[in-house]
């Protein structure tokens, strides 16, 4: 649905682009920007949405960028490349580097923010993990990873935006922008990090608003939204919104059932769609029937139940709604909001009955690795045989680029985690960029990020913020 | 049917007169008439130097066209060759010049320059005073009678310079590798000289003209932790003489350090660090300093502050030496104009706004910056006479032409090139001066190819 007002926030910073053609006239440092995101827990890396996934890239620098037209891109590394008969990976680290807070960034850091991110309950650290056998610093500046298998494209995989570069310190920022103050709940104001790897950013400075005030010169709104003074960029992104049954032993049918259509009937919500395919109903070749029940039966079931239903933080404006809807049928359940950064290690020591969780996917990704993806990542290693068995067989059918056998696979899979209450969808939001019309040029990478360094301001001031 | 006659052939007047203005015109007339009249009150004390300190129109004409005559005035004198006519005219705004009096003290005979309108016409009036006490030697009072077209045609022309620019002259084009992002000479015996190239890890060294620019002798730098990584690498390669030995000093935008290395027939080696990016090494009371700033950490300009740091004491000391400042006001770039014997006499700098300014000898300010944008962000000094700048264009580039050589600034010309000047530094080839210019331009796949070029000085210059 169309709104005048954007619904989500933010796309952080971009950058003004330096001049290709520095000379007589120079490019212009100063000035500031203004965004518009959702508030985070922290500022550790937790992507849990898009504008997570937007703030984290102004404070943390990425191993390596994807760009679809220009391809693969690192201001850490001055040097990588894969050897395909040793089946090594070398890294060297341009030297003289320093976090935020002037420490030096060497190759143990590399090794220590690879390992953080091969740990996380993520697809893509999982599918490394997999095939890292080894990994070795060798001095400073120089890291050496040996893999099991044969991985071509290991680079492209190394350009997901979780991997970040980290230190020791929590104060050890490696992006563009350093954190500031944070007024919570109001805006967190984003100073220049003079040791950024990839240059000094021309702007001095990214204030992160957390609530309207005025119109931002970046934010994310729903797609179709059009202003006269912005320009609307498809993030080529899309969040899904699952409820999901951990402890799926201990969770009845009809208890699922139920509180799935309680929860699939919120009204009131902004910019969230109706969802009743796993991924998006645009490419899902594969049509499927989810059961519901009438109010009357989801009273009946649920008047006396006294679960609770865990919120993962980064959808609490859910929160309103749900309750509202919960007193509506008069049903005494209880919402608890988890950390998006606690998430994993919550639900894997503790009894999680019901969760709801959202998870960001690339239009372009495949049909087969979204799935294989979402079961992954939302099972939290909790698996029937056969649910294991199908993705596993659907993971090698990706490998093997059959496509057929996983088509074929695909239903299977999609029929047991629906019909089995697994997963089920609940709602979708889909996001356009909205920068203003003299921010150019606009250049996206894989991750629907906006690339710093090549937007600039048209005019020659930038406005102070 | 004079007027009339007169009408008909306006177009070919203004034609004429646009093309030979400086022969033809009343002002050049004026000008030639009242230098002739000033040259035979003074001829007689041929060593005597004489300068202008004092510059007003009161006339109608506009500050272009009081400049033109201004200008044609002191081409006259200077012609003559019968007085030594110092230029301390750095600028002439609201009917109004201003000079540089740093050297007030050399001047013999002091001009105070009017012009006024007259009832015919045009009115120069000039009078000449002995420095020493100011006293009265002399009046000029000259009319002229201009005519409506001539003014017109003048108000043609803007800022034109002196005539046809044959001042510069391109003599050699090198395609460099595109890290290279500073440049200087240094001469050797005979005709032989170095060319410094400055990489982000290494120094380059060429010899002679002709070298491959693709080979040179690397020297590997270690810039001192941390790096404050830049979107554009900047610096400044500064060559010098201590005593017998010779020194190099190299700075960028991404360190807070500059590199000294003393050179030797068996190479660099390296001596000290300073917390600077050195610009020059000049003079002062007797005392031989290197002169720096600061770059605002990865970026393209210089904090205000200028550190002098006492050579002597430094390279006996060999550390991390205390250096005295003063502030300027940021800027993109700064060179010094020296004297014969390499005393300091001016400095100009281009501020962050690309407004022109000047200071003397005692470092403050004589000009404050031009009310608009003069020029780009590059400068330098040749044969202590000239000042070279780039051009304000946001397209394709061009090379400023000034003279400065008694301290004044007196605007040449302009010569266009392609591309981007990325940065300045004076040069000799086969004992012919001229200015180097590193250019970034852009080729057709979107990318950048850096050129280094030799721009020889007019032979009448050199």
């Amino acid at each position: 649905m169309l709104k005048t007002k954007p619904v989500c926030l933010i796309l952080a910073l971009l950058l003004i682009g330096p001049l290709l053609l520095c000379g007589a006239v120079k490019m212009k440092y100063g000035g500031g920007l203004r965004v518009r995101f959702f508030e985070p827990d922290s500022l550790n890396m937790s992507p849990s949405n898009y504008s997570n996934l937007l703030l984290y890239s102004l404070i943390y620098e990425n191993f390596f960028y994807n760009f679809p037209d220009k391809g693969l891109k690192s201001n850490l590394f001055k040097r990588y490349y894969y050897d395909e008969t040793s089946r090594t990976l070398t890294l060297d680290l341009y030297e003289g580097l320093a976090f935020s807070n002037g420490k030096p960034i060497l190759a143990r850091h590399v090794k220590t923010s690879l390992t953080s991110f091969l740990n996380r309950v993520l697809y893509r650290s999982r599918k490394i993990a997999g095939f890292v056998k080894t990994m070795i610093v060798k001095g400073d500046y120089s890291i050496e990873i040996t893999l099991t298998s044969n991985q071509p494209n290991i680079f492209y995989d190394l350009s997901a935006p979780e991997l970040i570069m980290t230190g020791d310190e929590e104060a050890a920022f490696s992006g563009p922008f350093l954190p500031g103050n944070w007024e919570k709940g109001v805006k967190l104001n984003l100073i220049v990090n003079p040791y950024y790897a990839g240059g000094r950013h021309p702007l001095d400075s990214v204030t992160a608003l957390f609530r309207d005030d005025g119109l931002a010169d970046i934010f994310l709104a729903e797609t179709g939204l059009t202003l006269e003074s912005h320009k609307s960029i498809p993030s080529g992104l899309y969040q899904n919104v699952y409820i999901t049954f951990p402890e799926l032993d201990k969770a009845g049918q009809n208890n699922r059932i139920a509180l799935y259509s309680l929860c699939h009937t919120l009204t009131g919500l902004n910019g969230f769609l109706p969802l009743n395919v796993l991924t998006s109903p645009q490419e899902s070749p594969l049509s499927l029937s989810i059961d519901t029940f009438s109010d009357r039966r989801i009273i009946s079931l649920l008047r006396n139940s006294k679960q609770i239903i865990y919120l993962s933080s980064s959808l609490q404006t859910l929160e309103t709604s749900l309750n509202q809807r919960f007193q509506s049928l008069q049903i005494p359940l209880e919402i608890r909001v988890i950390s998006d950064n606690e998430l994993n290690g919550y639900v894997q020591n503790n009894p999680v009955p019901v969760l709801i969780q959202g998870k960001l996917f690339r239009s372009d990704t495949p049909i087969p690795e979204k799935i294989a993806m979402l079961v992954r990542e939302f099972r939290y290693g909790k698996f029937d045989e056969e649910l294991l068995g199908l993705i596993n067989q659907l993971e090698e059918l990706i490998k093997l680029k059959n496509e057929d056998l996983q088509m074929a696979t695909l239903g299977k899979v999609m029929e047991k985690v629906i019909a089995g209450g697994v997963i089920l969808p609940l709602y979708q939001q889909r996001f356009s960029l909205m920068i203003r019309n003299d921010l150019n040029p606009v250049l996206i990478d894989g991750y629907g990020r906006i690339s710093w360094s090549e937007l600039r301001y048209e005019k020659k001031d930038p406005p102070q913020s | 049917m004079g007027k009339r006659f007169l009408i008909l052939l306006f177009p070919f007047l203004l034609l004429g007169l646009v093309t030979q203005l400086c022969s033809q015109s009343i002002l050049s007339h004026l000008a030639e008439k009242s230098a002739k009249e000033l040259v035979s009150r003074l001829g007689s004390d041929p060593l005597a130097i004489t300068a202008t300190i004092e510059f007003i129109n009161f006339s109608h004409l506009s500050d272009i066209q009081a400049l033109t005559f201004y200008q044609l005035f002191a081409l006259q004198i200077e012609k003559t060759n019968r007085v030594v006519y110092r230029d301390l005219m750095v600028h002439f705004a609201s009917g109004r010049g201003r000079f540089n009096l740093t050297e007030r003290h050399a001047i013999r005979y002091e001009l105070h320059l009017i012009l006024i309108d007259s009832p015919t016409g045009l009115g120069f009036g000039a009078t000449i005073r002995l420095a020493d006490d100011l006293s009265l030697l002399d009046y000029i009072y000259l009319t002229a009678q201009l005519e409506p077209y001539e003014l017109f045609a003048l108000s043609q022309l803007q800022q034109q310079p002196m005539g046809e620019n044959t001042f510069l002259k391109k003599k050699d084009s090198y395609r460099l590798d595109g890290a290279v992002f500073a440049i200087s000479q240094e001469n050797g015996a005979g005709d032989a000289f170095e060319l410094f190239a400055l990489t982000p890890d290494h120094l380059i060294i060429w010899q002679t003209p002709g070298s491959d620019s693709g080979s040179g002798q690397r020297v590997k730098l270690n810039w001192p932790f941390p790096k404050l990584p830049s979107i554009q690498n900047e610096g400044r390669i500064i060559s010098f003489h201590q005593g017998e030995e010779r020194f190099l000093a190299l700075g960028c935008n991404f360190n807070k350090n500059s590199l000294i290395y003393k050179k030797n027939p068996q190479g660099l080696t390296f001596v000290m660090t300073v917390p600077f990016v050195a610009l020059e090494k000049i003079i002062m009371g007797g005392n031989d300093y290197l002169i720096g700033a600061n770059y605002y950490p990865g970026t393209n300009r210089f904090s205000p502050e200028i550190n002098f740091l006492q050579l002597d004491k430094a390279l006996s000391q060999g550390q991390q030496p205390k250096t005295s400042r003063r502030t300027l006001e940021p800027f993109y770039d700064l060179k010094f104009l020296l004297d014969e014997k390499d005393q300091f006499k001016a400095f100009f700098w281009v501020d962050e706004k690309y407004r022109l300014a000047i200071g003397g000898g005692e470092f403050t300010p004589i000009l404050p910056p031009t009310a608009q944008p003069a020029c780009g962000a590059n400068l330098t000094c040749i044969n202590k006479q000239w000042l070279i700048t780039s051009g304000i264009d946001d397209l394709d580039d061009s090379l400023m032409i000034y003279e400065v050589k008694d301290g004044g600034l007196r605007f040449i010309g302009t010569q266009n090139i392609e591309g981007k000047v990325y940065a300045l530094t004076p040069g000799n080839i086969e004992k012919r001066s001229g200015v180097w210019v590193l250019r970034h331009v852009k080729d057709k796949q979107g990318g950048t190819i850096n050129w280094l070029d030799f721009w020889e000085l007019a032979h009448a210059e050199n």
